[in-house]
């Protein structure tokens, strides 16, 4: 079909170089929690949607990684994903039965989507169940997985925005490993050893703490893809949280420089933020989204264009799939003078800390931070995503509908009491263009 | 020249403040899509007009649809800018114009989406639109021109367009020069947007609401009549050149054939189940047969469904090679002999499974609802009826013979062909920065 060659419209949204797409609000009357041996289910499904999904969260995340193996939980996922299934790697084999597999490393975990029109759904979750059981570490099959990752830490370093969020992470998160670069370096993914992937996979793609999130068109392969995909997983705790003392966790203002072969600077402000569950989660929410406007009209933005956060001069993130949290702000000397950005942020910070918000001002962010809130979710993978991170947060799995009404609800002395909590010290991370670039 | 300045503002001004339609009556767009959702409270809300890119004369005035469509939404209006009410309303404004048709699309929270519905269908079918607005579009179609110099797909598009038709509105590029933009003069957008931005020649779309009445009753009712306007067929070149340019967003290489008009449904589909075969991200026939020969390069392509004909692209950017060029050739010569049932029946199901994965989202629901109706057959538009509507029934019916039958009848012939090589002044700043 295709239809659409859209000549100026850009997609609405797209958080994502460097972090998992911020999805949202599921609805809370079709969220079934369940259990099954030590994973929970939670069930999405809706009639109306066209194909249906499955995501797998699994606690194998950044923060399970050795600190010298940075990129081991992109290696094993990938040799998964690459894994023979029936003669062919796994994706390949999705693809051919009328679906897909792809995967996400975030902080805390690692999770697989899997979407299928209904009818294939079982045929594909029973695909993904097999490579889960028997997957393929032999030195041939981590080597490969292991240069596809290394071309992923390549193309991330040469990005601003992604090399900028992951020096402020390594701050924030610093307690953990889950503060190290998604795909790990070139240099920490040479180390990897097929003994380290199957170590890394025999103890952390397991049961308890695993998550699966149905989304989608209820198909009859549902229950039995779940139930395949648990099967899979051993019914035991997973391997230790890898911690760190070599930074202190409370920010105080500070500044990070780096250079890279990138055409512009980038400058990266991150913020401590609530974790969602939190109280102040929903006006924080409103906060992030008034700083991101704010910035971005100030930089005379095109009439009517949306473009992608990698495509924006500026913007503004809340970095919540790991708890700590952070909002970030950043700025692209491409699209002009960042300290420009930087300033029109302070002045922001500091008129919301001065004054409280008129009721019309509030009623704005508010309607702003919903519509961004929603317009996150756009994809069932989205969807699925926003779910499963806020139950795997502690927040609960009607929590994207709470956090709604909780901003409804919001009054400005609550949004003035956040900003004077949460926005007086943050890191910047500068990334310069080295010398030798024009 | 003062008295004609002070003409013309003075003609402005009263522009300005009467609104250009001379019927105030009740607003009725020609036809109005609603889908109704159970996804999150988020709706979608489009009104689609059809009109050419490039303006109603006989003389193209490049960019005249974009720049009318961006200055009723950054025109006061009878209340708000269109683009402010709807950021305002915690959503987003997008506003797309197609060789024969403009596209506004407000993506907005469900509970904003019957008041930003009757803004649009009010702003738009009963323009008030000012010299500011005018001038604001300009600006941000600027920057927009400008963006899509750097835009490989674009520059081919363009060129391949202008190869393949000798007339008609798939000629013409969407965006025009800066140059082009400097001469669209406000007396012309204003007739423009009288003539193509009528309630009778609009199709309304509104897309995941939980309840349709409110959007309904918004929009005035629910009609199933086509646009006033009639659709315009392009004319195709027999023997398109291969033309060859410098670009900024170069390398690379592009093929555009003429494929089936929208009324032959049955090979419209089989030309989608070919793109897909050939185009699909991963495991695209195209993608795989350049592995070897361009390893970096980035394949992409659609066919594009219209009124008449269709297009199938193909663009491949990053090498443009001879081995890439007889790569496409070789691939697309495969195509017209049958495939193997058994990985027939596996593109199929690919197929298919990327044109529902592509719905999923209610923008993409609205789009293709939108696009399938102004492009004159709403009923054809895929998942428009579910599962079992007619374009996933057409999709499952497809056989190999079939499709090698239609691929042998619109890819034989003549494509048109772009190659674009980097611009001189681009690889001596490359140069000089290495």
């Amino acid at each position: 079909m295709k239809v659409l060659a859209r000549v100026v419209a850009a997609c609405v949204m797209s958080v994502a170089l460097v972090t998992p797409t911020l999805a949202a609000a599921p609805q809370s009357d079709g969220v079934l929690p369940q259990s099954a041996g030590g994973a929970r289910i939670i069930d999405l499904t809706s009639a109306q949607a066209p194909v249906t999904g499955m995501q797998v969260f699994v606690p194998a995340g950044l923060d399970r990684q050795p600190r010298s193996r940075s990129g081991l939980a992109a290696v094993v996922a990938q040799t998964l994903i690459n894994t023979p299934v029936d003669g062919v790697p796994l994706a390949t084999a999705a693809a051919r039965a009328g679906g897909s597999v792809n995967f996400t490393i975030d902080a805390q975990d690692t999770h697989f989507y899997l979407e299928a029109t209904p009818d294939r759904f079982a045929v594909v979750a029973s695909l993904f169940a097999r490579a889960l059981a028997q997957p393929d570490f032999s030195v041939a099959a981590v080597r490969a997985a292991a240069a596809s990752v290394a071309k992923r830490a390549d193309a991330s370093s040469a990005d601003g925005l992604s090399v900028g969020v992951s020096m402020v992470r390594s701050v924030y998160l610093a307690k953990t490993s889950a503060g190290l670069p998604t795909w790990g370096t070139s240099a920490t993914i040479a180390q990897i050893m097929p003994s380290d992937v199957a170590d890394f996979f025999r103890k952390n793609y397991v049961a308890r703490g695993a998550l699966i999130v149905a989304a989608g068109a209820p198909s009859p392969g549902l229950n039995d893809g779940e139930r395949a995909v648990l099967q899979a997983l051993p019914d035991r705790d997973a391997g230790p949280i890898v911690t760190s003392n070599q930074l202190p966790m409370v920010a105080r203002s500070r500044q990070l420089i780096t250079h890279r072969d990138i055409p512009a600077p980038w400058v990266v402000l991150a913020y401590n933020a609530p974790a969602p569950g939190s109280q102040d989660f929903a006006a924080v929410l409103v906060i992030e989204s008034l700083i991101g406007q704010a910035v971005g009209r100030g930089l005379a933005p095109p009439l009517v264009a949306t473009p992608s956060d990698a495509e924006k001069p500026v913007g503004s993130l809340y970095l919540y799939d790991s708890v700590p949290s952070a909002v970030i702000v950043y700025a692209n000397g491409a699209g002009g003078d960042p300290t420009l950005a930087i300033r029109t942020v302070a002045t922001v910070v500091n008129t919301l800390a001065a004054s409280p918000l008129s009721q019309d001002e509030l009623a704005l962010a508010k309607a702003q931070a919903t519509g961004d809130l929603l317009i996150d979710q756009a994809t069932l993978a989205d969807r699925s995503w926003l779910a499963g991170n806020f139950v795997r947060e502690g927040a609960g799995e009607d929590y994207a509908s709470r956090v709604l009404a909780a901003i409804g609800g919001l009054t400005p002395v609550q949004v003035q009491a956040a900003v004077k909590r949460y926005f007086t010290q943050y890191t910047t991370a500068i990334v310069l263009p080295r010398e030798s670039h024009p | 020249m003062l008295i004609r300045r002070l003409a013309v503002a003075v003609f402005a001004l009263a522009l300005a403040i009467a609104p250009l339609a001379s019927d105030a009556g009740p607003l009725h767009p020609a036809r109005t899509i609603v889908r109704t959702g159970d996804g999150p409270p988020l709706a979608v809300v489009e009104l689609w007009f059809r009109a050419p890119s490039m303006g109603f004369g006989s003389d193209p005035r490049i960019g005249i649809a974009q720049v009318a469509a961006e200055s009723v939404a950054a025109s006061q209006g009878h209340d708000e800018p269109l683009a402010a009410l709807v950021q305002d309303r915690g959503g987003h404004l997008q506003i797309a114009t197609f060789a024969d048709s403009v596209q506004i699309s407000a993506v907005v929270p469900e509970t904003a989406a019957a008041e930003v519905a009757r803004a649009m269908l009010d702003d738009y079918t009963r323009p008030a639109l000012t010299e500011d607005g005018f001038k604001r579009a300009r600006a941000s179609v600027a920057i927009e021109a400008t963006e899509s110099q750097v835009d490989p797909d674009m520059q081919l598009r363009e060129r391949l367009f202008g190869a393949l038709f000798s007339q008609g509105p798939d000629r013409y590029a969407v965006l025009p020069t800066v140059k082009q933009l400097g001469t669209l003069t406000y007396p012309e957008i204003v007739a423009f947007a009288k003539r193509a931005f009528r309630a009778e020649n609009a199709v309304a779309v509104v897309a995941g609401v939980h309840d349709s009445a409110p959007m309904l009753s918004a929009l005035g009712g629910a009609n199933a009549r086509d646009p006033a306007e009639s659709p315009l067929a392009s004319t195709v070149v027999a023997a398109p050149e291969t033309v060859r340019g410098e670009s900024v967003a170069g390398p690379a290489l592009g093929f555009a054939f003429a494929g089936p008009p929208i009324a032959d449904r049955r090979a419209a589909t089989a030309m989608d189940f070919l793109s897909d075969y050939l185009l699909a991200p991963n495991t695209g026939a195209l993608l795989q047969a350049l592995k070897n020969v361009a390893p970096g390069a980035k394949v992409n392509g659609q066919f594009i469904t219209l009124h008449d004909p269709g297009i199938l692209l193909i663009e491949v950017v990053g090498d443009v090679s001879d081995a890439a060029r007889n790569s496409v050739e070789r691939a697309l010569q495969a195509v017209q002999r049958p495939l193997d049932p058994k990985a027939f029946e596996a593109a199929q199901r690919g197929y298919i499974y990327h044109v529902l994965h592509d719905l999923q989202s209610t923008q993409a629901q609205a789009d293709n609802l939108g696009w399938y109706a102004i492009e004159g057959s709403p009923a054809y538009a895929p998942f428009s009826g579910g599962v079992n509507d007619e374009y996933l029934k057409l999709a499952r019916g497809l056989t190999p013979e079939y499709v090698a039958q239609v691929a042998r009848k619109y890819l034989s012939a003549a494509p048109a062909v772009a190659l674009l090589t980097v611009r001189q002044s681009t690889m001596r700043q490359q140069e000089s920065a290495k």
